[in-house]
């Protein structure tokens, strides 16, 4: 710290009132840094482990300098809310609870990059992140013919804004509706009055987007009646599970693939058209590390014949690099050799997959835009596109 | 109470757009309102421009002075009141630009007179002056009138057609009072031009973008070929830019431009959201691409499944033979 002159106390309180306290329990022993994703990109050096000690001195934009301070705020905005820090503390310092808290306040100043204000606004007059129709959230499934969720259906099925209006992910959502009416599960869609789960705008600081989203979200929810909702997005399903609950839902929310595997399980849909390819399973964050969910997908790969699991332990389950698409990282744009999606496909590629299958809608854009950046050949698959190939 | 005021804008006195636009909307509203109309220009060398003004409008105010060669609020504002001082205008318009914005509150202080900003529309109905300004990004429009017709208006840029109803006016030449000559705070120290990026291609009529598909660097003339039949501009993808095969400043999307042309022809793109919410407003877009499931042809009006390597040639000739080269 060079420039101790221009600490200033009174941050520290605000990122405390924020969420940030356990800051006071890290002891600065670097584990977190070295397991920042950012931290395998050369010319990037994240400063996740000095934040906590920032936080204790109040010196988290520690210049007076404006390019300092501009270039500092960048920094802050690389978190991508993996939790890869947060879950190998050995002091249980939650590194996602402080990061969120500094650009709530950052958020308040409006001091967010450029792309993220535009999802900012997007969410707010139209309520999905694309900017699209609120109205058009179900025009995915026009060909389907499914109905808007009725009270004594079993689920309630939330495809997420990605998948509901983007051409390449929609085919995840109809893939979804397909095996679920071949097992004859019993569901209809969420209204289209729904908004975005606002996990994305929670993450990048605009705690007050977030509760409106999530309240409206309840309220709808509650409205139509529905008990049990399936989710698509893990992203989704981390906020549904972890945040609605305090803001008043009392609906369960279940991640499509765990649906999947007992739907398999019972018999209710048995993959037979083999597809002889190596895959290897991505553990999205969301799934992975936030909820413990990784069994699960795994043993639905495995029960599609021909599917043959290759993996790394050591990039595996908890140990997954995350995507770079969480927490608003999907909107920024980094120069190309500051992707992290790319040290990803790589440590993917080495292992000899034909197929990246994931669970995540984030993942698959990340992912697909590296592999063109990179000019690899490796497909990248959702669970629900390969389980349905199997089916038919 | 006698005149409507337009206060001409120029860079480095060379008159910009805008005055003439105000001048448009200044000339019909004169008429409707039985006022005359004044332009007001504070500069330097103004011989040739102040000609020029007093060719649309009834009187043209000039303050010469070198303190006035370049735009300075400070200085700007405390002229111009004491300009206007002993004519009040019924109505100030000035352009709702850098300059105007930075002196209009000021302005309708000092005059006492009230302010409505970045005006799309202005109307004099019933004795009364009915504003329109945007909100929300253009989502609403509010309509505003001013209780006296009288007041300060900024107009937003582009709105109005530069006007072309001549006017045979006289010009009026105003010295500088001396006690105007001193005491500013600021002063002007310097003007430095926007280093020029070549080609804007937010301005473009026909686009054609070109995505991975083009798969080499090599290939790349085929597609400047159809944008050069066309008499277009070449814009892109991101991973076209990663790949450096063009320029930064011809990347459409989220983190480029966003571009409206009259067509536009996306090549080899598949459509990722980031790339369409730069492009999806344009009024006729075509796209070739191998893969009959790419997004991209959910937003395109016309669709060619197939190689672009292939097809662009062919539609390359086609042109050709229809434009007559």
């Amino acid at each position: 710290m060079n420039n101790l002159e221009s600490i200033n106390p009174e941050i520290r309180e605000l990122i405390i009132n924020a969420g940030g306290n356990e800051a006071y329990r890290c002891y600065e022993c670097g584990m977190c840094m070295s397991l920042c994703p950012w931290f395998q990109i050369e010319n990037v050096t994240f400063p996740c482990y000095r934040t906590p000690q920032n936080v204790r001195l109040g010196a988290v934009l520690a210049s007076e300098d404006k390019e300092d301070i501009a270039k500092e705020i960048t920094e802050l905005f690389r978190c991508v809310a993996c939790d890869n820090c947060k879950v190998f503390c050995p002091r249980h310092v939650d590194m996602g609870d402080i990061m969120r808290a500094i650009r709530r306040i950052l958020a308040e100043y409006d001091s967010i990059p450029k792309e993220l204000k535009d999802v900012k606004s997007k969410l707010y007059n139209v309520g999905n992140p694309l900017g699209e129709a609120a109205e058009k959230r179900n025009d995915w499934a026009k060909e389907l013919n499914l109905p808007i969720y009725q009270p004594g259906m079993e689920y309630g099925y939330w495809a997420c804004c990605l998948p509901a209006y983007d051409g390449r992910l929609k085919s995840i959502a109809i893939a979804t509706a397909k095996i679920l009416k071949l097992a004859r599960v019993s569901f209809g869609l969420v209204p289209t009055s729904v908004f975005c789960c606002g996990e994305t705008a929670r993450n990048f600081g605009t705690e007050d987007l977030f509760l409106e989203l999530a309240q409206r979200n309840i309220a709808e929810i509650k409205r139509a009646g529905i008990e049990k909702i399936l989710l698509t997005s893990p992203h989704c399903y981390t906020t549904f599970k972890n945040e609605y609950p305090a803001l008043g839902a009392d609906f369960v929310p279940i991640p499509t693939v765990e649906l999947f595997l007992k739907l398999i399980e019972e018999k209710r849909i048995v993959p037979q058209k083999p597809i002889i390819k190596k895959v290897f399973y991505h553990d999205p964050c969301t799934l992975g590390r936030q909820n413990g969910i990784y069994d699960e997908p795994r043993a639905v790969l495995a029960s599609i014949p021909g599917v043959e699991l290759v993996e790394n332990p050591l990039f595996a389950r908890e140990y997954s690099v995350c995507c770079g698409g969480g927490a608003g990282g999907l909107w920024q744009d980094w120069p190309k050799d500051e992707r992290i999606a790319q040290v990803r496909i790589k440590q993917v590629a080495a292992t000899g997959a034909e197929i990246l299958a994931t669970a995540c809608p984030y993942c698959i854009l990340m992912f697909e835009d590296s592999i063109k950046t990179l000019n690899l050949n490796i497909e990248v698959k959702d669970l629900s596109e390969l389980l349905i190939e199997s089916l038919f | 109470m006698s005149c409507i005021v337009v206060l001409a804008e120029h860079r480095q006195e060379n008159l910009r757009d805008i005055t003439f636009e105000m001048l448009t909307l200044a000339q019909a509203l004169a008429r409707q309102m039985n006022l005359k109309v004044q332009v007001l220009y504070l500069g330097k060398n103004n011989e040739a421009n102040a000609e020029t003004l007093a060719n649309y409008a009834d009187e043209v105010i000039v303050v010469e002075d070198a303190l006035l060669a370049n735009f300075n609020s400070e200085i700007y504002r405390k002229v111009i009141v004491s300009t206007l001082a002993e004519h009040k205008p019924s109505l100030l318009l000035l352009g709702h630009t850098a300059f105007g914005t930075d002196l209009a509150p000021g302005l309708a202080y000092d005059l006492n007179l009230p302010l409505i900003t970045d005006c799309i529309e202005i109307t004099y109905e019933d004795n009364r002056i009915v504003a329109t300004r945007p909100l929300y990004s253009g989502k609403l429009n509010a309509r505003v009138y001013l209780k006296q017709p009288t007041g300060v208006l900024t107009i937003r840029a582009g709105t109005f057609k530069p006007t072309d109803t001549k006017l045979a006016g006289i010009v009026k030449k105003k010295p500088l009072p001396a006690e105007l000559k001193t005491g500013y705070a600021s002063n002007f120290i310097g003007y430095e031009e926007a280093p020029t990026t070549g080609i804007d291609i937010t301005k473009a009529d026909i686009i054609v973008a070109v995505g991975r598909g083009i798969k080499e660097a090599k290939n790349m003339p085929i597609v400047e070929e159809l944008a050069k039949t066309l008499g277009g501009e070449l814009a892109c993808t991101r991973p076209v830019i990663d790949a450096g095969w063009l320029p930064k400043d011809r990347q459409v999307g989220s983190s480029g431009k966003t571009v409206k042309p009259k067509l536009y022809i996306a090549l080899g793109i598949s459509g990722a959201f980031q790339h369409i919410s730069g492009m999806k407003q344009s009024q006729t877009i075509v796209a070739v691409n191998k893969d009959p499931n790419a997004p991209i042809f959910n937003v395109a009006h016309y669709g060619i499944v197939g190689d672009l390597l292939k097809i662009v040639p062919l539609l390359k000739e086609k042109i050709k033979e229809i434009k007559g080269i």
